[in-house]
């Protein structure tokens, strides 16, 4: 395992309004990370400070023992892809949008190379989606478009790729499916990963490590069955919480009633 | 839905030659006759320097120093509002947003105005384009300004900026009154205002276009929004002002040759972007030939029709251009949605 990120005593927010202090964190080549937290809690805050769109008001973030502003964003681009929740575009194909991870990697005054086409088709077929590569993509479904938007990210090859609440407004089936994709797709290429996610039990089975945030701080880092806890959740939601354990997974429900 | 525009090139292609015959035709209309094949002879061996045969020196200055001078302007102007309204629409993500939206037209107006009403006509030109260039940098170091710097702020800022100057060229018109008509024919947009020489135009608009199109592939990207833009590696910070600072140039050049030709840089993106989707390397070429299509095709029906003879170019965009683009509302409303 490699190191690929630290953040060093890591502040985020914006002028006037810290939103995280004091975070520290390291993330290893490989590492899918969930990030917990309560709605409002500067998930995504803290994801785009580390992508670079948004300046650190105190601490570093290091890519590859580099800091964050020594990238350019082209360079930065070539490392870190991101998922947002969900992306509209009208008048672009599913193929002419997924050809946009390339951008990075294009030289200007250069057009897409073979190889950039070659990559955007596999893209294309790792999710699942070459019967509409040709179609529209504002007339897909909601599902489709994401799956595109993860085509676009693949082709990006980053070695770190965000995620921002990649399945929030999809149907049970495709957020499964959705992140199942995205991990066959990023072990191989031992890309880490860090997932904004609301359901902890998608957190269980996909994560190797989660992240907890409460109140602006890190609650807890580490492997899954050692900080979900009963008494975590309870910090972090404050809501009572039932453990379940069977062979297959661990799972989460909150208590209901008296 | 399959997409219609497998083939850019030949849509690039046949609306290139559309533009040929456009201009070739323009060049033919005038009191004396001229054959299109001289035309074409004549207009070929001045720029490419083909073989000339023999052809009397008359028609030759009729067509090149004349006619030329014109149909060449129609399409400078054209190809550039079309390209910088294809620009601000993406940047702005407002499908209202024009090569004007940033108060260029206003100041090079008020800039022209002065130069009408001081008696200086031949300074018109040149105040105008210093006038265009001066609210650019006020309206983009405002927006620049402001607490929080955004696009709707500079939308705003361009929209306040080119209120106060409409205000101020309205006062000069109340005030010098015996000069309006010729400040409001100016500001009706016209092909014919008289220019020493228009090479300086074709190397300022030849090289923002080309400067435009180096930037294709962000203008694609940045159309998915700032954000997304700054992920996918585009530098949004540095190429968004670029262009802004590029397209205004350009639209300012032309103003002060031409005066205000409206709806040119409204309608032509829409159009385009109906006909050969959202790719901008295929969106900008095509925008530029249209535009440049659409304005010749207008002064042509002055110029035909003798009920629009008196009428400046400008209105005629605007009178024809409008039901145009209703119609093309209407039909391509369907298809994407």
């Amino acid at each position: 395992m490699i190191s690929l990120l630290e953040a060093q005593a890591l502040s985020v927010g914006y002028e006037k309004k810290t939103i995280l202090e004091n975070i520290n964190f390291t993330i290893n080549t490989g590492d899918f990370i969930s990030v917990i937290a309560p709605n409002g809690a500067g998930k995504s805050t803290l994801l785009k400070t580390i992508a670079g769109v948004l300046a650190p008001i105190d601490g570093n973030v290091n890519i590859n023992k580099k800091p964050l502003t020594s990238y350019s964003r082209r360079e930065l681009a070539q490392q870190i892809a991101m998922v947002g929740a969900d992306t509209m575009a009208l008048g672009y194909t599913v193929q002419q949008m997924v050809l946009m991870g390339r951008f990075p990697h294009i030289r200007r005054f250069h057009g897409p190379s073979n190889k950039d086409h070659v990559l955007v088709k596999a893209a294309i077929e790792a999710v699942d989606i070459s019967n509409k590569s040709m179609c529209f993509y504002s007339e897909l479904s909601q599902g489709e478009r994401q799956k595109v938007i993860i085509a676009r990210a693949l082709v990006q090859q980053p070695q770190l790729l965000l995620l921002d609440e990649p399945t929030a407004h999809l149907d049970i089936a495709n957020q499964f499916n959705i992140l199942r994709l995205i991990k066959k797709a990023v072990v191989p290429k031992k890309v880490a990963v860090i997932a904004v996610l609301h359901d902890i039990n998608l957190a269980l089975e996909f994560s190797t490590k989660l992240l907890l945030i409460k109140n602006s701080r890190v609650l807890a880092f580490g492997e899954p069955q050692a900080v979900v806890t009963i008494d975590n959740l309870k910090q972090l939601y404050g809501l009572d919480f039932t453990l379940y354990h069977d062979a297959a997974a661990t799972y989460v429900r909150p208590k209901f009633g008296e | 839905m399959k997409l219609l525009t497998t083939k850019p090139v030949l849509l690039m292609g046949s609306s290139a030659i559309l533009l040929v015959i456009t201009a070739i035709y323009l060049l033919t209309i005038g009191t004396a006759d001229i054959s299109a094949p001289t035309v074409f002879s004549i207009i070929t061996h001045k720029i490419f320097g083909m073989p000339n045969p023999d052809i009397p020196m008359p028609e030759q200055i009729i067509v090149w120093n004349f006619r030329w001078q014109r149909v060449a302007l129609a399409m400078l102007v054209g190809s550039c509002l079309a390209v910088s309204g294809t620009c601000f629409q993406t940047m702005f993500k407002n499908p209202l947003a024009d090569p004007f939206i940033l108060g260029v037209s206003s100041g090079a107006a008020l800039g022209a105005a002065i130069a009408i009403v001081s008696g200086h006509t031949e300074l018109m030109i040149i105040l105008a384009f210093i006038g265009a260039i001066l609210s650019l940098s006020i309206v983009y170091f405002l927006g620049q300004s402001f607490l929080y710097p955004s696009d709707q702020q500079l939308l705003l800022a361009g929209v306040a900026c080119g209120a106060m100057l409409n205000a101020m060229l309205s006062a000069l018109m109340a005030i010098h009154s015996q000069q309006m008509q010729m400040i409001v024919f100016w500001l009706m947009g016209s092909l014919t205002n008289y220019v020493d020489s228009l090479k300086p135009l074709v190397a300022i608009v030849g090289i923002c276009i080309i400067i435009v199109m180096v930037y294709a592939s962000d203008l694609d990207i940045i159309a998915l929004g700032d954000e997304d833009a700054k992920f996918l590696g585009v530098d949004v910070n540095k190429v968004k002002p670029l262009l802004l600072i590029v397209t205004s140039l350009m639209t300012g050049a032309c103003v002060s040759v031409s005066g205000i030709i409206g709806f040119i840089g409204l309608i032509i993106p829409h159009i385009v972007r109906k006909i050969a989707g959202s790719s901008h390397i295929v969106l900008l070429p095509l925008s530029a030939i249209f535009g440049a299509i659409f304005l010749l095709a207008a002064d042509g029906l002055t110029r035909t029709v003798p009920q629009l003879a008196s009428l400046p170019v400008g209105v005629v965009t605007a009178l024809f251009g409008g039901p145009f683009f209703f119609y093309i509302l209407r039909v391509a409303g369907r298809r994407v949605s």
